[in-house]
């Protein structure tokens, strides 16, 4: 008799403990707070998405692609290129067959040429001739976004 | 993860002898559990006053191993062969999703009807206005939108009532264009408990200053006695003035003591559905100064339009307002998806991405920017504005007397980030511009339209993305920003619908091990940068973020029509997932791991 007893008080305290558990536990959804932590050192593997056209890198250490191109009248050549200049870093175009157009999408920077140096601001449009030594140099924390205007000879 | 699932989802379905021997204790506690599963109702927009889009009651929905490929239609409204709706579809769109109050499903088409569905089945319980009579629709295009936005389940008189917007056909009001109202239904008896007064007005039916107001996507707000909703416009058919009505709640009589309007002349267009944390009413407005056909006006001295804002409950009385971009910068960017409210555990803060691609963090309690995403502003040092979240009228900037601006950026355009985020802890998880919109400003705006990004609303400006990731199935073309719905969440699995009638399960990486990582700043990847992507994105301030595991894509069996409205969302009740599509159909989905196997034990963590 005094083990029935014991038995019935152990399956509602044992029932009692299983519902409120599950009240606590399953009862809410898992909700977070804080950062996760830190990727793991090391290489990593990437799992995000490659843009379409993506950029890539070329000599002078600069972001580019081509978005759009084109053969104009005469033999002449139409092309419309993205720069991205990274952080505090400096790209050197040469001297350009024709004349282009620099677009400032973002970003602040300076161009130089014929080692002549100028700010540029963005929002606004620069036009250089041909034939003159052009770079560009990143004076800013976030890339320096240029979209340039290129018109030359095929 | 192929091989963690089925470790955690062993079936109980092993014989009783079997399941008595090694288990009976899991089985009495399943059985104990059981009763709770069914007590968890999705009762309005974003399901809760705060519209965060959060399930807070655990199910199989929140459990890992549930969800991991195992995701399945439930019942599909109407079904193929249903007579009473030729073609097997109804005769509009679902650009709104449905609540679901006990067992039943509540859902608002274009056609002019809301429906009840039992929950469990799919079947057509009732309708409102029954079959044979004129459908919720004006004579007039303003007017012909139907029910844009959910209803909102209410208490009338300790009677259950869903509440919802529309326009009235009577041809004796307006002349049956379609100025709107509220309605109120009983659930009980599926009859009219009330109809507002008309809160949305047509007065007229030409491309001229006449009134095309709308209630075509504002879910009905109730707080206390009151029932507020949002009047906007139709495509900027012109713009109208913006404006939030409170009807009251057991009488559906307009309260005239409460008053809000976005402008004395027209603009400031309320797109969304009011949000309130009890203490305040808080929503997002439009643009005043450019509408359709290059129109424009001069700045309306009051000018409330571009912005969050704040009013009091029971006047209307604005507490506050943020209005980050300024008027000479207005080139369309409505801020059309509303505010949601976080509890977060650094302060209560009101979140929305405007639709220009940048998302904010607003301290509800004065208005002041908690932080903006991209920070922008905040890295220019010549922008103090407001903790560096306002934009700055450039230099040579300006707006003639016509409204024309001159020399004037056009980044914050008519682009399409218009669904709110979803709040869970003190994340949030929204479809942002991201990066992209800091860098490529005016023609980057688009790259954000297919991805999902959580933010740590908390953190410090380094460690902003939580994770990135680009929702499969939706697709963007150019400018179409309508690939996603508004995302929702419970227990960290997030789910999202999609352009091309998909719905999409994402798991945070604290409940399940991310895909692999990215930069926050998708520039640097290992094409661009083969060498040093991830050295690079440190270094200029991005971060390495996960890519968050997708633990299932279900087609919708009418995909790819689009399962996106523009108030669409997966409503997460009774265990089960519930949306409308733009294909006419309503789907509920659930998962096929039965409640007694282990998965019913791990529906958090």
């Amino acid at each position: 008799m005094r083990r029935r007893l014991l038995l019935g008080i152990v399956t509602v305290v044992v029932l009692a403990v299983a519902w409120t558990a599950y009240r606590n536990f399953i009862g809410r959804a898992f909700v977070v707070h804080g950062v996760l932590p830190a990727p793991p050192p090391g290489e990593l593997k990437f799992a995000g998405e490659i843009p379409n056209n993506p950029f890539r890198v070329e000599s002078g250490n600069t972001l580019a692609r081509t978005v759009f191109q084109t053969s104009g009248p005469s033999n002449s050549r139409i092309e419309v290129r993205e720069f991205l200049i990274l952080p505090q870093e400096e790209t050197n175009l040469g001297a350009q067959t024709g004349p282009m157009l620099v677009q400032v999408e973002s970003g602040a920077g300076t161009v130089s040429v014929n080692n002549k140096r100028e700010e540029l601001a963005a929002s606004t449009v620069r036009a250089i001739s041909a034939g003159q030594a052009t770079s560009f140099r990143n004076v800013g924390a976030r890339p320096l976004a240029l979209r340039v205007y290129r018109f030359g000879v095929e | 993860m192929s091989a963690l699932v089925p470790w955690l989802c062993v079936s109980t379905d092993l014989g009783l002898s079997n399941m008595l021997r090694s288990c009976c204790l899991r089985v009495l506690a399943i059985a104990l559990l059981l009763p709770l599963y069914g007590c968890n109702d999705w009762r309005t927009y974003r399901n809760t006053e705060g519209r965060g889009g959060q399930q807070p009651i655990g199910s199989l929905l929140s459990s890992v191993c549930a969800v991991s490929h195992h995701l399945a239609i439930a019942w599909g409204w109407p079904s193929p062969n249903d007579p009473e709706f030729p073609g097997g579809r109804e005769q509009g769109v679902f650009r709104a999703s449905p609540i679901v109050v006990g067992d039943t499903a509540f859902i608002g088409s274009s056609s002019g009807y809301l429906y009840a569905l039992d929950a469990r089945t799919g079947f057509k319980l009732w309708q409102y206005p029954p079959r044979g009579e004129p459908a919720l629709n004006g004579t007039c295009r303003w007017g012909s939108y139907g029910i844009g936005a959910s209803a909102t389940y209410a208490e009338i008189n300790r009677n259950a009532a869903i509440i919802f917007g529309a326009p009235d056909p009577d041809p004796t009001i307006d002349s049956g264009r379609g100025s709107a109202r509220l309605y109120a239904l009983n659930i009980a008896t599926h009859t009219l408990i009330w109809k507002s007064e008309i809160v949305a007005q047509i007065s007229g039916c030409t491309f001229t200053r006449e009134l095309h107001e709308r209630i075509a996507n504002s879910s009905p707000l109730v707080v206390g006695k009151m029932v507020y909703v949002g009047v906007a416009d139709y495509g900027d058919d012109p713009i109208q003035n913006g404006k939030v009505v409170a009807v009251d709640l057991n009488t559906g009589h307009i309260v005239r003591t409460f008053s809000y309007f976005s402008t004395n002349t027209i603009g400031g267009a309320v797109w969304n559905s009011p949000a309130s944390d009890g203490n305040g009413i808080y929503f997002t407005t439009g643009n005043t100064r450019t509408w359709s056909g290059g129109s424009t006006q001069p700045e309306p001295s009051v000018n409330n339009g571009l912005s969050m804002i704040r009013v009091d409950p029971a006047t209307g009385a604005i507490a506050w307002k943020f209005q980050p971009v300024p008027y000479p910068l207005d080139w369309d960017p409505d801020w059309a998806a509303g505010a949601a409210v976080m509890n977060s555990s650094c302060g209560e803060v009101v979140e929305s991405v405007q639709k220009d691609g940048w998302t904010y963090a607003v301290n509800a309690n004065d208005g002041t920017c908690r932080w903006q995403f991209p920070p922008t502003a905040e890295r220019n040092p010549e922008n103090p504005l407001d903790n560096g979240c306002k934009f700055p009228v450039p230099a040579g900037c300006s707006v003639d007397t016509e409204g024309r601006a001159v020399n004037c950026p056009s980044n914050h355009n008519d682009t399409d980030y218009k669904q709110p985020g979803a709040v869970w802890g003190d994340v949030l998880v929204i479809s942002t511009g991201g990066w992209d919109v800091d860098v490529f400003p005016g023609y980057g705006v688009g790259y954000g339209y297919t991805k999902l990004h959580a933010l740590e609303t908390c953190a410090n400006r380094s460690n902003r993305v939580r994770w990135i990731r680009r929702v499969p199935d939706a697709v963007s073309a150019g400018q179409d920003g309508y690939p996603l719905g508004a995302p929702t969440v419970t227990g960290g699995i997030v789910y999202v619908t999609t352009n091309r009638g998909h719905l999409v399960a994402i798991a945070d990486p604290s409940v399940f091990p991310p895909d692999g990582y990215q930069c926050s700043f998708d520039i640097y990847n290992p094409v661009s940068l083969p060498s040093d992507w991830q050295t690079r994105c440190v270094q200029n301030g991005y971060q390495i973020v996960p890519v968050p595991a997708v633990l299932d894509n279900v087609a919708l069996p009418d995909a790819p029509v689009s399962a996106v409205g523009l108030r669409n969302e997966p409503a997460i009740a009774n265990g089960r997932l519930f949306v409308g599509t733009m294909g006419g159909h309503v789907y509920a989905v659930k998962s096929n791991v039965s409640p007694y196997s282990f998965c019913s034990l791990f529906s958090t963590r």
